[in-house]
C-alpha cells in the first residue's frame, strides 16, 4: 500500500536507519530525524542489537516504525538496509546512518531544480557518505545493496555506481551541508567490541573483499535477496538457507584476501609472511570475525610497536617538516 | 607485444588448422616490429602494428583486434596459444554461442564466441590495464548482459606454451633472474588488483567509448596504425588517484616485503607509484631485496616446514603458462 502525501507533486519519502549496538548514537540522531517535516515514514530496524531498542526510548513520532531482526551474530549493513527497504510503503527511499540526520534540506526543491532519480552523499563527504535518497523503482531495479557482501565497507558506494549505471538513470549529489552525523572512530562503525586499531585493520579487509565480490559476482545477476520470517508483529528472523552466498571459489578467495589484509595491517606483517604462515598462527576470520589470541596481543604491544616505532619518528619529522 | 618467440611457433601451428578464415595478429608497439615474412606464408594471416604503446594492454588489444576482424565468429588466441588439431569451432558454435576457457593456466583467458555478442558487452573493458581479470570481467558482463550460458571450452581444445609470468607482463622472453621474476609477480599483483578495482567500482558496456586508431603511413606493407590522442578512455581522477595508492601498496609489500602502513607513511620518492605500469625499481630496492627482504623471509622459511602440522593449507601447484 502507498500512503500518498498531502502535497501530490510532494514526494512521499520514507527513511530507513539500521542499528546495532549503537543506541547512543541513534538516540542522538532520531529527535533530529524527526524534526524533519518532509517524510511520510522513518523505518528504524534494530539488526539483533544485544539490548533490544525499545519503542518507548525513542521520540514519540507516529512515523516512526521500529522493527527487530532476531538471530544476527554480524553486522551486515547490505542485508539489515535491505530488509529496511523492503519495508517502504512510498515512492522514494532515503537511506540515513544511525549518526546521520537532515539539515535543511527541502526535497520538492531539490526535484525541481535538480531533477533526478537519486541524489546521494559522495566520499568527499566523510561520515555522511552512504545517506541516499533514490526512488524505490530505481532501487529495485538494482537489486538493492549488493547482499554478496560482507560486513562493512563498500556496499555504499557499490550501489551508487550500479544505480548510475542503469541506462538513462540521472543520479545527482546531496550537499554535504543537508547531512550532518555525528563523528566517530571505525571501531563504532565496525560494531566491533576491542580495539580501534583491530576495527581499523578489519575495515580495511572487508572493504577490499567487499570490491572484490562486486568485482567477481555482480548483483544481482542470477541472485536472490535473503527472505525473513515475522516471528510476531515487528519482530522478524532471517529464513535459514536464504542468504546468497558468491561461488565458493570467489567466496574462499575473498576470505584469503580479508585474512592477508587483517593480519598485514594489524601485526604490521608483510603479505608473503600471512600468505605463507599457518592458518593456526594466523587463522582466517569466521563470520566476520577474527580471532585474537593472547600471542596476537603480545605481539602487536612487543614486535609490531618496535617495527612501527620508527615509522612513528617518521610521521613526527613529517609533520615537523610539513 | 615483445612475444615473437612464442608467436613464431604458435602461428605456425595454428597455420596448419583448417577451421579459420583469416588470423589476424596485432604487434602492440613491440620493441622489434614483428615482420611478415617471420610468420608462416600462410594468405589467411593478417598483421596490424600499433604504434606508441609505451605498455602491455590487452583489453585495447584486443578490441582493436576484433574490430579488424571479418568473421561472424571471434576465437582470441594469446600469443603463446594455439587450437587443438582436433578443435572444431563450427561445432562449438553450433552448440552454443559463447565458450571461454577455464583454469588458472593460459588457456583460461581464451574464448570462442559469435562476434555480435562480444559488442553487445562493448567488447574488453578498456579501463583496465596490463594483465588480470580481463577474461573474468568479459565473462560476467557476458553473462548480465546476454543471459545466455557461458560455457567452458573442453579440456584440451587449446594448447597453451609453458612460460614465466614476466613473459606475460611484456618483459620479454630471455632468462629471468630471481629478482626479476619477483618484479614481475608484483607488477602482475598489482595490475591484477587495479583491474579488480576497477571493475568494482565502474562498469564498462557498449555505452562507452573504445579508444579510436588513426592510420599511420608506414614504408612497410604492414598496416600500421596509432591512439587518437585523447580518445583512449580515462577514469575520473578521484578514483584514479586511489588505484594508484593501491597499486603502489601492492607492488612494494610484495617486492619489498614492506607491510602497507609503513608504504603509506613512506615517502613517494623512496617508493613511487608506477609511470603507466612501469616501475621504477632502483639500486637500493635491488640491495633492500637482496638483504633485508631476505632477511624478513627467514621466519617464512622456518614456519614453512611446520605448516602442515601448524594445520597450514598446502596450496595446490599451479601449472607455469
Amino acid at each position: 500500500m502507498t500512503s500518498r502525501p498531502a502535497d501530490p507533486d510532494r514526494p512521499g519519502i520514507s527513511i530507513i536507519t539500521v542499528c546495532m549496538n549503537r543506541r547512543p548514537h541513534l538516540l542522538a540522531s532520531l529527535p533530529r530525524v524527526s524534526a524533519w517535516p518532509h517524510h511520510e515514514e522513518h523505518i528504524v530496524v534494530d539488526w539483533s542489537s544485544h539490548t533490544p531498542l525499545r519503542r518507548d526510548e525513542l521520540p514519540d513520532d507516529p512515523r516512526i516504525r521500529l522493527l527487530r531482526v532476531e538471530g544476527e551474530t554480524l553486522w551486515h549493513p547490505s542485508l539489515a538496509y535491505n530488509f529496511a527497504a523492503s519495508q517502504v510503503r512510498t515512492d522514494w527511499i532515503f537511506r540515513l546512518d544511525a549518526d546521520c540526520w537532515v539539515q535543511d534540506l527541502e526535497p520538492l526543491e531539490l526535484l525541481q531544480n535538480q531533477p533526478a532519480d537519486g541524489w546521494v552523499a559522495r566520499a568527499s563527504q566523510g561520515g555522511s557518505l552512504g545517506a541516499v535518497l533514490v526512488r524505490r523503482d530505481r532501487f529495485n531495479a538494482v537489486g538493492g545493496f549488493n547482499e554478496l557482501m560482507r560486513s562493512y565497507g563498500f556496499e555504499d558506494k557499490d550501489l551508487i555506481y550500479r544505480l548510475e549505471a542503469q541506462p538513462e538513470a540521472r543520479i545527482g549529489d546531496l550537499a554535504a551541508e543537508h547531512i550532518r552525523f555525528i563523528p566517530h572512530n571505525a571501531q563504532v562503525r565496525a560494531n566491533l567490541p576491542g580495539s580501534e586499531a583491530k576495527a581499523r585493520a578489519l575495515k580495511r579487509a572487508t572493504s577490499l573483499s567487499n570490491r572484490f565480490l562486486a568485482a567477481s559476482c555482480p548483483w544481482p545477476g542470477h541472485y536472490r535477496r535473503a527472505r525473513y520470517r515475522e516471528l510476531a508483529p515487528g519482530l522478524w528472523r532471517l529464513e535459514a538457507g536464504s542468504l546468497p552466498e558468491p561461488p565458493q571459489e570467489i567466496a574462499a578467495e575473498a576470505r584469503r584476501l580479508r585474512r592477508t589484509i587483517f593480519w598485514g595491517r594489524f601485526l604490521l606483517l608483510p603479505e608473503i609472511h600471512v600468505i605463507r604462515a599457518p592458518q593456526k598462527l594466523l587463522p582466517s576470520d569466521s563470520e566476520g570475525q577474527f580471532p585474537i589470541h593472547w600471542a596476537h596481543t603480545l605481539y602487536w604491544h612487543t614486535v609490531r610497536r618496535l617495527v612501527a616505532l620508527p615509522l612513528l619518528i617518521l610521521t613526527f619529522l613529517q609533520r615537523l617538516v610539513g | 607485444m615483445n612475444r615473437q618467440e612464442h608467436l613464431r611457433i604458435t602461428a605456425a601451428r595454428l597455420s596448419g588448422w583448417p577451421h579459420h578464415d583469416e588470423h589476424l595478429i596485432v604487434d602492440w608497439s613491440s620493441a622489434i616490429p614483428v615482420r611478415r615474412e617471420d610468420l608462416p606464408e600462410d594468405p589467411r594471416i593478417r598483421l596490424h602494428r600499433v604504434e606508441g604503446e609505451r605498455r602491455w594492454n590487452l583489453c585495447r588489444a584486443y578490441n582493436f583486434a576484433a574490430r579488424l576482424a571479418a568473421g561472424e565468429g571471434l576465437l582470441k588466441l594469446d600469443a603463446d596459444c594455439w587450437p587443438a588439431a582436433t578443435a572444431d569451432p563450427h561445432n562449438l558454435l553450433r552448440k552454443g554461442p559463447l565458450w571461454m576457457g577455464t583454469g588458472s593456466g593460459g588457456s583460461g583467458g581464451q574464448f570462442l564466441m559469435e562476434r555480435r555478442l562480444f559488442a553487445q558487452v562493448g567488447g574488453f573493458n578498456e579501463w583496465l590495464v596490463g594483465w588480470g581479470f580481463d577474461d573474468k570481467d568479459l565473462r560476467l558482463r557476458l553473462e548480465l548482459a546476454t543471459a545466455l550460458p557461458v560455457a567452458d571450452l573442453p579440456e584440451g581444445w587449446v594448447e597453451v606454451m609453458a612460460h614465466a609470468d614476466a613473459a606475460r607482463v611484456g618483459m620479454g622472453e630471455g632468462r629471468v633472474t630471481a629478482i626479476a621474476a619477483a618484479q614481475a609477480l608484483a607488477a602482475l599483483r598489482a595490475s591484477r588488483l587495479h583491474n579488480r578495482l576497477v571493475a568494482a567500482e565502474s562498469h564498462w558496456g557498449p555505452t562507452r567509448t573504445q579508444t579510436v586508431y588513426r592510420q599511420i603511413p608506414s614504408a612497410e606493407r604492414i598496416p600500421h596504425w596509432t591512439a587518437e590522442s585523447g580518445s583512449v578512455p580515462v577514469l575520473p581522477e578521484s578514483l584514479e588517484r586511489s588505484l594508484a595508492r593501491e597499486r603502489r601498496r601492492r607492488y612494494w609489500n610484495t617486492f619489498l616485503a614492506i607491510p602497507d602502513p609503513a608504504l603509506d607513511l613512506l615517502p613517494e620518492k623512496l617508493l613511487p607509484g608506477d609511470q603507466e605500469g612501469r616501475w621504477p625499481v632502483r639500486w637500493w630496492h635491488r640491495l633492500y631485496w637482496h638483504t633485508v627482504r631476505r632477511l624478513l623471509m627467514t621466519p617464512v622459511w622456518i614456519l614453512a616446514p611446520w605448516r602442515g602440522a601448524l594445520g597450514g593449507r598446502r596450496r595446490p601447484r599451479r601449472r607455469t603458462s
